[in-house]
């Protein structure tokens, strides 16, 4: 038994590349409904069905190549398709008649979703600090910090003692002021450029420097500009540890999911 | 910068930019609801199985390194 996988939506007329092979080198086709068409192609059951699904997923032997052939279905598609709407991995309907119905259903909001990502791919930046020179920046600039510390010099060890808590809890407030600082900044280019901002949840301690992340919906061909983004942040931002590092352009994953008010 | 729009080379891919962009709170056509093929026809990844394919991506990265 097959069921059957969607990788994108797009306007009716679309059409996929010649010979485009999807999961598992199967073709890739079209599901159409109106004015919409899906990209689809036929998966095993026994491997696409939630529970084995469920179980492939956790295995990154199994998933690995398959996600990286649902993203190469999807750049393939994305070239030749604008606007699309990409779907995430393990989209899967029991029957073609299950993706008409999904089209049918949805067409209305996949209308001005559709506006949206006309022209547009995304790219994920993230604000990275190396804490050691973040921190060496902050000591040199702050006023407070260094006061503190000539203090620290010339005090007997028992206040000593006091005053180093106290330059500890200083150091962290200033680092947490520039942190803030450095991620208004790369917020305010973005938008200062107007491509549209999501800002992805981090967990505690993300680890590597990480302090922030974003998805960007940007031009397709906005590639230059946001490198000098980058480099113009770099320029502001180097010397006090902090850079903006961008990844892109990918297909409008994030975009076609979060909410466009 | 590389470019995920027109190719994803094997030698820069990001597994974990992958992921992140694949795997991420669920498809676009349910949102959140968890439907099961044999239910409707809809497949929807739990989140913890997501987490956790993420966190195997993420040492699995580590151990490359």
């Amino acid at each position: 038994m097959s069921l059957v996988y969607v990788y994108a939506i797009a306007r009716a007329g679309s059409t996929a590349p010649a010979r485009l092979r999807g999961l598992d080198d199967a073709a890739v086709r079209t599901v159409a409904d109106g004015d919409l068409v899906a990209f689809v192609s036929d998966v095993a059951e026994r491997d696409y069905a939630e529970e084995p699904l469920n179980a492939h997923i956790a295995d990154m032997e199994w998933l690995t190549p398959r996600a990286v052939r649902h993203q190469e279905v999807n750049a393939a598609l994305a070239a030749v398709c604008d606007p699309l709407v990409p779907l995430s991995f393990g989209t899967v309907f029991r029957d073609a008649a299950g993706v008409t119905r999904m089209l049918g259903e949805r067409a209305a909001e996949l209308g001005p979703r559709f506006e949206a990502l006309r022209g547009k791919a995304e790219w994920i930046a993230v604000v990275r600090r190396d804490r050691a020179r973040a921190l060496a920046a902050v000591e040199s600039e702050s006023e407070p910090l260094r006061a503190l510390r000539s203090e620290i010099q010339a005090a007997p060890p028992g206040r000593g003692y006091l005053l180093a808590r106290q330059l500890d809890e200083t150091k962290r407030t200033a680092l947490r002021a520039a942190d803030a600082a450095a991620i208004v900044d790369a917020t305010e280019a973005f938008e200062r450029a107007q491509m549209r901002l999501f800002r992805e949840p981090l967990v505690e301690d993300a680890g590597g420097g990480m302090l922030a992340r974003f998805s960007v919906l940007a031009r397709r061909d906005d590639g230059a500009s946001l490198d000098g983004m980058s480099a113009a942040y770099g320029k502001r931002w180097d010397a006090r540890g902090y850079a903006l590092e961008l990844s892109g352009p990918w297909p409008a994953y994030r975009f076609s999911t979060v909410e466009l008010a | 910068m590389t470019s995920r729009l027109a190719a994803l080379p094997d030698e820069e891919l990001s597994v974990l930019d992958l992921a992140d962009r694949l795997l991420n709170r669920g498809v676009v056509i349910t949102g959140e609801a968890t439907i099961s093929v044999a239910g409707v026809d809809l497949i929807y990844l739990g989140l913890n199985v997501i987490l956790a394919a993420t966190e195997s991506i993420a040492q699995l990265e580590a151990r490359k390194k």
